[in-house]
């Protein structure tokens, strides 16, 4: 795979991460715990079963995972560089 | 199909040999897959065109879905009545519309953004200081963790900005507000752009060193350079960016449902309230019709500006 690649698989998984207006859009109000996304979730239980601290908790992780992606990313585009 | 003349012009190049039998029919392959690919990416939207003229009564044209003869435009005329698409200008006062919200918040996040983003990129450009690669860095990190994701922290900050909870007493500042489901409570997480901001800065940089500098002979303070010397060559970047904002924030839906209730939906949430209609059987034809009112001022702004489209989503690198 050449450098170029590997940035773009990087950046369509973070972009598959925010994939959500689909599963909104097809079950919103209607059914829960179907439509299994993390972004999904967090509304879901913000916004629907108004568990504050567990949505809470829940975006902490999405960031983290975001931001170890980020990190990996960087190091790819960064080690091809040199 | 559309871009097949285009691929085979932009093959023929002087030196090579004429079109006919010498193409390799590796080139008629690549062709015909992109004819097919290009076919399957038109049946949905065609088919949504098509079944927006059936009657809601009749959305699929009991079987013959293509063919069928009754094509009227009563789908639309009751998805309009029974979303406020349009401002109702029969009234007085023309109250709350999904298309006067969407074109608000879009064209207030676009305002804002094109400033920001072009005085953000220029400091990063033209200045140095201190930690300023670092900066740049966290700044990237905005286009890694979207704001799709902050999606509670926000609503929080947003919902809590009003007199009520902020607690400021009466006497200092008389008028109410609640900054919850207006579009400057829509816009506000997107004023400032990290993509925007590497987009300008890249094209800020390539701005010839030796015209800043006759700038600066010159005796331009920074708004001059900025604007007669860095902004007129980074146009091209600066439309880009407008156009891949636009379609981006027409576009959203997450945002505005948590951040709106009722006098600020977008026309996100008009097709929101159609997909919930499917519960009384699919009305395909009232949510066909109610795509294609949403869709079609982005589409017909394709057809016009299709090759600014494409060359500022080429350019900019997103999907």
């Amino acid at each position: 795979m050449s450098a170029l690649t590997k940035t773009l698989l990087v950046i369509a998984i973070i972009g598959a991460f925010q994939t959500i207006d689909h599963a909104l859009v097809m079950t919103y109000e209607l059914v829960t715990g179907e439509a299994d996304l993390l972004l999904y979730a967090i509304y879901e239980e913000r916004f629907m079963l108004q568990n504050y601290g567990f949505a809470n908790a829940l975006t902490v992780i999405m960031i983290t995972l975001l931001l170890g992606l980020t990190i990996v990313n960087f190091l790819i585009s960064e080690r091809n560089d040199a | 199909m559309p871009d097949s003349p285009v691929s085979s012009t932009a093959l023929q190049t002087p030196g090579a040999p004429p079109a006919g039998r010498s193409r390799p029919w590796s080139h008629w392959l690549v062709t015909g897959i992109t004819a097919l690919l290009c076919a399957l990416w038109a049946v949905p939207i065609i088919w949504a065109l098509i079944v927006s003229f059936r009657p809601p009564s009749d959305s699929l044209g009991r079987g013959d879905i293509w063919f069928s003869d009754r094509l009227t435009l009563k789908s639309s005329e009751k998805a309009t009545s029974l979303a406020p698409f349009f401002p109702d200008f029969s009234e007085e006062i023309p109250g709350h519309s999904y298309y006067v919200n969407t074109l608000e918040w879009v064209l207030l996040t676009l305002v804002v953004q094109v400033v920001t983003v072009t005085l953000a990129g220029f400091a990063f450009a033209h200045y140095n200081f201190l930690g300023k690669r670092y900066l740049f860095y966290f700044i990237l990190m905005q286009m890694m963790i979207p704001t799709a994701v902050l999606l509670v922290p926000n609503f929080i900050t947003i919902r809590e900005f009003s007199t009520a909870t902020l607690g400021i007493p009466k006497f200092i500042l008389y008028k109410e507000f609640d900054l919850y489901d207006t579009p400057l409570a829509i816009a506000l997480p997107y004023f400032g752009s990290a993509f925007g901001t590497f987009l300008m800065r890249q094209a800020f940089l390539g701005v010839p060193r030796d015209l800043v500098d006759a700038g600066v002979v010159d005796g331009c303070r920074w708004w001059h350079l900025l604007r007669h010397v860095y902004l007129p060559p980074s146009m091209p970047s600066l439309v880009a960016f407008g156009l891949v904002s636009v379609s981006f924030h027409w576009n959203e839906l997450l945002w505005p449902l948590v951040i709106t209730s009722d006098k600020a939906r977008p026309l996100t949430m008009g097709l929101l309230r159609f997909t919930q209609l499917t519960d009384i059987g699919a009305q395909w034809s009232l949510v066909m019709a109610a795509t294609i009112i949403i869709a079609a001022p982005l589409l017909l702004a394709f057809l016009v500006f299709q090759r600014q489209f494409i060359q500022s989503f080429l350019y900019s690198g997103m999907k």
